[in-house]
């Protein structure tokens, strides 16, 4: 397949808090996936092409990836994030890019 | 853009150029029924929020015919989860369509009581296109914010 003719890409980068700290990898994998499943379900996460890209622990910042044309909803989405694990938690979109690089 | 709190002195989210408290704004109203929303829907530039978003049809018209508003609140997404919460979306996509079909204004705000139940600009802007705006009402939207804010 060409790539254009794959799905068109967005990506989001995104800081992450939970109690006021910044999370390990494993743990946000798990918090962030749980969260987009329960939100969108089986069937909205394969149209949505999501996928966390990359994680920094240290700074709790990070960049996942959605179809062109769900950013709004997943956008929405991190923004619906309120506690992970009993925790306050925070998952705030900083920007939105079409390549990884200027994200 | 704008953003109506109902706590004061709340720092502003980034893209917010100010947070202006609901209960400061003089035709503010949170009507309990629909009769105490008839009333206060035929007050000059009235601001209706109700957690229920079930206002009656004669409600949006007086509205609209007193160049009122009716405020969306995120924190009612955020305060429900699951089921519940997707009901309070449906609700507020169903209200946006008697706005839309009545002429009256609308406002997207945080109502945050709190500093963790602030979202920034870009938030605002993606819960106004899940609820179902375009491009030229979230324009509006956000002037009308604006406008609410400077009066």
């Amino acid at each position: 397949m060409k790539p254009s003719e794959r799905f068109k890409k967005r990506y989001v980068s995104f800081v992450l808090s939970v109690g006021g700290v910044t999370p390990a990898l494993s743990e946000t994998k798990a918090a962030v996936h749980e969260h987009f499943l329960s939100f969108f379900g089986e069937l909205g996460i394969s149209s949505l092409a999501f996928k966390l890209v990359k994680y920094d622990s240290k700074t709790g910042k990070g960049v996942l990836r959605c179809a062109r044309g769900s950013v709004d909803e997943a956008v929405f989405c991190m923004a619906c994030m309120k506690e992970i694990g009993g925790k306050t938690a925070r998952l705030e979109p900083l920007s939105t890019s079409g390549t990884i690089r200027r994200v | 853009m704008h953003d109506l709190v109902l706590a004061e002195n709340l720092p502003s989210a980034r893209g917010i150029r100010e947070n202006v408290a609901a209960q400061a704004l003089k035709a503010f109203r949170q009507p309990k029924s629909q009769e105490e929303a008839k009333a206060a829907a035929r007050t000059k530039g009235a601001v209706l929020y109700s957690q229920s978003y079930d206002f009656d049809d004669g409600v949006y018209q007086d509205l609209a015919k007193a160049s009122g508003s009716v405020a969306f609140s995120f924190s009612d997404v955020l305060g429900e989860q699951g089921f519940r919460r997707a009901i309070v979306i449906s609700k507020m996509r169903l209200a946006m369509q008697c706005c839309r079909k009545s002429g009256c204004g609308f406002v997207f705000c945080t109502l945050a009581k709190d500093g963790a139940e602030l979202r920034n600009a870009r938030e605002l802007e993606a819960f106004m296109a899940v609820v179902g705006l375009g491009q030229h009402e979230k324009e509006f939207a956000e002037k009308n914010s604006e406008r609410l804010a400077a009066v």
